[in-house]
């Protein structure tokens, strides 16, 4: 048995080392949680290197205070593998409860994981320890450091992935700092050294101890140097974080300035808490009024009810907030507002608030409700003109047929006399053309008044199979398709929409009938028709053909009532394509030509899946980028 | 008859004549003074009993609206029995129901082209040679 003691300047040189590591690690670890892809690897590997390295630094250096009164040497090779052995397991139990979706239970594996991986260093460093004597290890001592190290290894790696303030922080650093060195002293206290009396004295004593004092500096020198220079960058990473969330708060206020509208925010369970300066400002209504659910009180009382039912339905779902209502200003008048929140998340997928606007819609109502008056005006004034027009008509027809009997009268008077025939002719010339013009203008009135009554037709919404319906469509014109010699062809998998069966039917029919009707005689008519997804929950569908084309110049016209483009060289008044607009704009779409002369034609009728409701689609909850 | 277009009156007196049919025809050009002939200047429609009437209902008025007569005159006992024939260029679904649900005994749409509408002038006609027309109470 040797005698052996403690330098305790080392001893605590040592334990510094372990705070020290532990800090950094902590630090280092956290950063790694509140950041995503690369950079995150990269930060837990800093973390794991720091904590193992610590570790491993802080157990050499408690090695070297430890005093047996022989000589020691140190393999190197196996030295250098307990140090692996520390930083491996440290970053292995790191990267596995640091995943994304890591559960608490994931901390009962990796904390074991990483004490016994501490054990291993710890117990391999002894190994590698070259005296000249015996070391014998008492196993209970030896089984109490297991267990510090592995308690020890697991408070750490839950307070490393816990959001903590920095005061938490260097507590948690000193408590853990203190178990990882306590481990080390108790597996120490577990060794005893039997001294071989030869070697004990091969070697001065002085010497030796200047030799350890001076490698504990080096390595604890070393270790410090590493450790500051992760804690260097961790600082700077915080800076960036700092300027970033800076940045984003100047963003944030400016795009509140931008948008003209007015902000608030509700605490997760959807009550409205804390300074809504916006709020007051617009409505009046104090802190004390529009707490909870007071800001109900400034809402029209005809909207209240079904604001505050709309708002705890999403907020129980957790989903966009999308909503119209009208509040009382200040001043006391009512002011329509849209309304639009979502739900900000933390780092755990929680709700940590609710940021609403409200947008001022009020004159954009009134020129809707405008715009909707004298929309119906014109509609009205279409009615009216066309059936008033037609009662004149009927007076100039019914006096030209009167005239045409007054005609046979005339032609019976004058018989014998020399001018008899031409004047029978010339009132024959007139009267035709009387009636030719009559008979136009009668049909050109009957357009009118049909697409007047298309404006005024209530839609009844039902959902529609578009490829059976499109099929249905093309076989109706089946026999003017043959007769041309063209094929329709209806992609198979067109997507079902909700809409009025009749105006659909009208549209497309419209379309595939003009297709049909101008093709090219030079080549066999094709007709495809096809659809694809746009954005915003509408569907474009396209009917395509290989026909005569028209001139760009008249694409805008076509649209236009009585216009027609091209040849005239078959029958139509013009109406189809304006009675298809008509309609397609009723339905609540838009409706495109794109077509090159003696290449085709495509008209796109772009139509909302569903009925229109004016409620935008839900995004995806917020989360913050920076806390 | 109450219509309001000279041209279509004329044209509609013509047509009826030569199908045949000799009674008395009284135009009237606009609501108040048909009123007055049917229902009397007191409003009671004690003018038109014993009378028998043909009503021949033209509903687009300068002053009021053929709805507005017809509702007067099925709601009149004195002139509820006399029938009742609606012509006019509207073929609106809900206005001809409207119409029958008020009592209107018949309702024609004018046809706009001329031939429609002289044939169908000409049949009324032949329909009002065969036709009972009753005694008002």
């Amino acid at each position: 048995m040797v005698h052996t003691g403690y330098d305790p300047a080392l001893v605590a040189l040592s334990i510094s080392i372990a705070i020290f590591a532990s800090y950094t690690a902590l630090d280092l670890g956290g950063r790694a949680g509140r950041t995503a892809g690369s950079a995150r690897w990269g930060w837990i590997a800093g973390a794991a290197a720091a904590m193992g390295g610590g570790i491993w630094s802080m157990h050499f250096v408690g090695m070297l205070a430890f005093e047996m009164g022989m000589p020691a040497a140190y393999d190197l090779a196996t030295t250098l593998l307990s140090l692996a052995i520390a930083v491996g397991f440290t970053g292995a139990a790191f990267g596995w409860i640091s995943r994304r979706g890591a559960s608490p239970r994931d901390l009962l594996i990796a904390g074991p994981a990483m004490g016994l991986g501490v054990a291993a260093m710890h117990y391999t460093g002894m190994a590698a320890m070259r005296v000249p004597g015996n070391l014998a290890y008492h196993a209970p001592v030896v089984a109490i450091s297991v267990l510090i190290a592995v308690t020890a290894a697991t408070t750490a790696l839950w307070l490393t992935f816990r959001q903590i303030s920095v005061a938490q922080k260097l507590i948690a650093a000193c408590v853990m700092g203190i178990a990882v060195a306590g481990m080390h002293y108790t597996g120490m206290a577990a060794a005893t050294f039997t001294g071989d009396a030869a070697g004990a004295h091969a070697m001065p004593s002085a010497d030796m101890g200047h030799g350890q004092q001076n490698l504990a500096l080096a390595v604890a020198g070393a270790t410090f140097l590493i450790l500051f220079l992760a804690m260097l960058a961790s600082s700077l990473d915080q800076q960036r974080i700092q300027r970033e969330l800076r940045a984003s708060e100047a963003r944030f206020r400016a795009a509140v300035q931008a948008v003209r509208g007015v902000l608030w925010t509700n605490d997760a369970d959807g009550r409205m808490v804390g300074d809504q300066p916006g709020w007051s400002a617009i409505t009046g209504q104090t802190r004390a009024e529009y707490e909870g659910y007071g800001w109900a009180d400034a809402v029209h009382p005809d909207d209240a009810q079904a604001s505050v039912e709309a708002w705890t339905a999403t907020v129980r779902e957790r989903r966009t907030f999308v909503h119209e209502h009208r509040v009382r200003n200040a001043d006391g008048s009512w002011r329509h507002y849209a309304i639009r929140a979502v739900p900000i998340l933390d780092a755990r997928g929680e709700i940590q608030e609710w940021v609403g606007v409200h947008t001022d819609i009020t004159e954009q109502r009134q020129v809707e409700a405008e715009l909707r008056e004298s929309n119906e005006e014109i509609q009205r004034y279409a009615y009216i003109v066309s059936h008033d027009l037609r009662a004149p008509l009927v007076n100039v027809m019914g006096f030209t047929s009167e005239l045409e009997a007054t005609r046979t009268e005339i032609g019976e008077a004058l018989r014998g006399h020399p001018q008899a025939e031409r004047i029978d002719a010339d009132l024959g010339e007139a009267l035709g053309f009387i009636q030719a013009a009559v008979t136009r203008m009668e049909s050109l009135i009957a357009a009118i008044l049909k697409l007047s009554r298309e404006g005024r037709r209530n839609f009844s919404p039902e959902r529609l199979d578009m490829t059976a319906l499109m099929n249905r469509i093309a076989d109706a014109q089946r026999h003017q398709t043959e007769q041309a010699g063209a094929t329709v062809i209806v992609a198979p998998d067109l997507p079902a929409i909700t809409a009025d069966r009749l105006a659909i039917e009208q549209v497309f029919g419209n379309l595939i009938d003009n297709a049909v009707k101008y093709l090219d005689p030079a080549r066999p008519g094709r007709i495809e028709v096809r659809a694809e997804g746009v954005g915003g929950g509408r569907v474009r569908f396209s009917v395509a053909d290989n026909g005569r084309g028209i001139a760009a110049r008249d694409h805008a016209r076509v649209f236009e009532l009585f216009r027609r483009s091209g040849a005239q060289d078959r029958p139509g008044e013009g109406i189809g394509l304006a009675h298809v607009k008509a309609l397609v704009r009723s339905l609540g779409g838009r409706i495109e030509v794109t077509s090159e002369l003696r290449v085709g034609t495509t008209f796109s009728v772009t139509l909302p899946r569903g009925t229109v409701t004016g409620h935008g689609q839900d995004g995806p909850p917020l989360r913050l980028a920076a806390e | 008859m109450i219509e309001d277009d000279e041209g279509h009156a004329r044209l509609i007196e013509r047509n009826i004549r030569r199908a045949g049919v000799n009674n008395a025809i009284r135009p009237f050009r606009d609501g108040t003074t048909a009123l007055e002939y049917l229902l009397g200047a007191d409003g009671t429609g004690e003018v038109s009993a014993k009378r028998h009437l043909l009503i021949l209902l033209d509903l687009n008025l300068p002053d009021m609206t053929g709805i507005d007569i017809l509702e007067k005159v099925k709601a009149n006992p004195h002139t509820r029995r006399s029938p009742v024939v609606v012509l006019t260029t509207t073929d609106d679904q809900r206005e001809i129901q409207r119409c029958y649900d008020l009592g209107a005994n018949v309702y024609i749409t004018k046809p706009v082209n001329y031939e429609g509408f002289a044939n169908a002038i000409r049949q009324l006609g032949l329909f009002f040679s065969v036709m009972q027309v009753p005694e008002n109470p």
